[in-house]
């Protein structure tokens, strides 16, 4: 994947190794989360990406090829001086994406001069499709990346930026009707849906709208006060573990970054216990358990399959009922 | 009044106080049946108003459940057909003690009304709630409420068939009412069973085992009045007729019992239990 921050205006100039240490420094106390790029004279560079403060990822970027930079190797790798630097404050959310196009592999690549129509035309394609692509979009003085997780996935997500500006937002895939009516440049790459980082977001993608459906069936059943007293129980819960996460009568508003799809699948799991410990105080753990099983049944063909392949097929599921449901 | 208990203890307190309450009410309402240690008048007062005091208790828990829906909430159609249906027993057990109590026998009259009334609504609940269930289509729908209806049809014909052929007397407006009560509670407690397995193990199914026990003790209750056992027992001073009463008050007491436990879940469940109400 190309490097999305090259455009970035460097802040400090030629920094001395000691001056870097600083600055690390300062970024772990202020609890940073974002991007650091590090421009060296020898023409490799490299991009830091920091969450809460601390540092989660290294790249090295030549002739605009990223690189995974293995964690026994960051010191040595920036232990270098004349570095120009760039800081990028980024959102949890952005970080995300932000991951996937830095690190998720690269099937093909193509580029072209695009108009808005011709876009609109192959987004449409991209997101029908059934592999992952991700997508810059370059105009004159903006640059967006795009994720396009295939199998219509209804969401995309998109960060933006603009001088040292970035803004993330959700959209679909009908949002090259909303750029300005020019010629754009374009560059897409075909990417693995198989990566653990693409089954993380698709996952995520898939979670979220089973559990803002579960919690609307619930509603039903139980009424909207019982159902918000479940969502701040929920909510509260999820803090305690740490998780950037909330829940409301809405569905789940998931900002946590996982660093693998293991955990991700956990929290997953460990979210519709909570859920069933919760609302079987008032519909009964079987019911409750249904509940999942039935909204399941209501989802797309590709993200059901998706969700009892995490939740479903494994041993580790406590829910013995749910996987004899399935059985039969 | 704010009293810094916690939700949960708020909770726990009103139903031990309940407890014994409705604990109280049954032994009361043994001693008066078994020993009558009051005149006869109070004796009879009694016996009456003890039984219309646990239908009381049952029909405001659940008016009270119904306002604490929002208009919106499905389940609110549930309790308002629900409570309606508990207040027309309230109104039938108020009208048939007062005859009771004047009259001594109680015809058919307007007691039978109120209470052939009330299982139509409490049919309109179990439908409402069987639609938020099971969310079936109108053919299912329609097809479920004419099965149960024609179930309904079936079982009074062939209660009343086994009724007018044992005692070999003619068919009477008051053997088909009395035929009625025991097939329409048989079917009361099929669906409350379903409801009950439904939400197993919940605060939601405490109200439906609640009308499942009530079903079982009604149908006790109407199958002796309807074969005429209940009448040849009362005469014997059988245990018989005290075990028909007595579970019939129990019965309203536990679907009190469960109401008011749906009640105070609504009111006090899924709160954090620190916090104080």
């Amino acid at each position: 994947m190309p490097d999305f921050t090259s455009t970035l205006p460097d802040t400090h100039f030629r920094v001395p190794q000691r001056t870097l240490r600083t600055l690390l420094e300062s970024y772990r106390q202020e609890q940073c989360t974002g991007l650091m790029r590090l421009r060296y004279p020898s023409g490799m560079d490299l991009v830091s990406t920091f969450l809460d403060g601390t540092q989660t990822g290294l790249y090295g970027c030549l002739n605009q090829k990223m690189e995974v930079i293995p964690r026994q190797s960051w010191t040595y790798a920036m232990d270098r001086p004349d570095a120009s630097i760039a800081f990028l404050n980024l959102s949890v959310e952005a970080m995300r994406l932000a991951r996937i196009a830095h690190e998720a592999p690269v099937l093909g690549m193509e580029q072209s001069h695009c108009t808005r129509g011709d876009l609109s035309d192959r987004v449409q394609d991209w997101a029908a499709g059934t592999s992952p692509t991700v997508l810059f979009v370059r105009s004159e003085s903006v640059e967006r990346v795009y994720l396009i997780a295939g199998y219509s996935t209804p969401i995309l997500e998109e960060l933006t930026f603009e001088g040292r500006e970035s803004r993330f937002s959700v959209t679909d895939s009908a949002f090259p009707n909303a750029l300005a009516d020019e010629e754009y440049q374009v560059r897409w790459f075909v990417s693995d849906g198989d990566h653990e980082l693409w089954q993380e977001y698709r996952l995520r993608y898939a979670f979220n709208p089973l559990v803002r459906m579960v919690i609307n069936r619930f509603s039903q059943l139980a009424g909207r006060t019982l159902t918000e007293r479940l969502c701040e129980q929920l909510s509260a819960w999820l803090q305690d573990q740490g998780w950037r996460m909330n829940s409301t009568i809405n569905g789940l508003s998931n900002r946590h970054y996982f660093e693998s799809i293991q955990q991700a699948r956990n929290a997953c799991l460990a979210i519709m216990r909570r859920f069933n410990d919760e609302s079987s105080q008032a519909i009964g753990l079987r019911m409750a358990e249904g509940l999942w099983w039935e909204t399941l049944l209501k989802m797309d063909p590709h993200c059901r399959d998706l969700l009892k392949k995490y939740f479903y097929n494994q041993d580790g599921l406590d829910h013995a009922g749910l996987a004899r449901r399935i059985e039969s | 009044m704010r009293l810094g208990w916690s939700s949960k203890q708020s909770s726990q307190r009103i139903l031990r106080v309940a407890g014994i309450l409705f604990l109280a009410m049954l032994l009361f309402y043994i001693v008066v049946y078994w020993y009558q240690p009051f005149s006869d008048f109070w004796n009879n007062f009694f016996a009456n108003v003890v039984p219309q005091v646990a239908s009381l208790i049952a029909a405001v828990f659940a008016t009270l459940i119904w306002n604490l829906y929002d208009r919106q909430d499905p389940p609110r159609r549930v309790w308002g057909w629900f409570a309606l249906a508990l207040w027309m027993w309230f109104g039938a057990e108020v009208a048939w003690g007062y005859l009771n109590i004047v009259a001594g026998e109680v015809s058919l009259g307007l007691p039978d009304v109120l209470w052939i009334t009330s299982y139509l609504f409490l049919g309109l609940a179990l439908i409402q709630q069987f639609r938020i269930l099971s969310e079936p289509g109108s053919r299912v729908l329609w097809t479920g409420i004419a099965i149960a209806a024609a179930a309904l049809v079936g079982l009074t014909a062939g209660i009343h068939r086994m009724i007018t052929a044992a005692a070999e007397t003619p068919p009477t407006p008051d053997v088909i009412v009395n035929s009625f009560y025991p097939a329409a509670d048989l079917i009361m407690a099929v669906i409350a069973l379903w409801l009950a397995r439904n939400f197993m193990g919940g605060a939601f199914s405490r109200p439906w085992i609640g009308l499942l026990v009530f079903s079982f003790a009604d149908l006790l209750y109407a199958w002796l009045e309807a074969s005429g056992m209940y009448a040849w027992s009362l005469e014997q001073g059988n245990l018989l007729t005290t075990l028909a009463d007595v579970a019939y008050l129990g019965s309203y007491l536990v679907l009190g019992w469960g109401v008011l436990y749906m009640w105070l879940f609504l009111k006090y469940g899924l709160l954090r239990h620190t916090d104080a109400r």
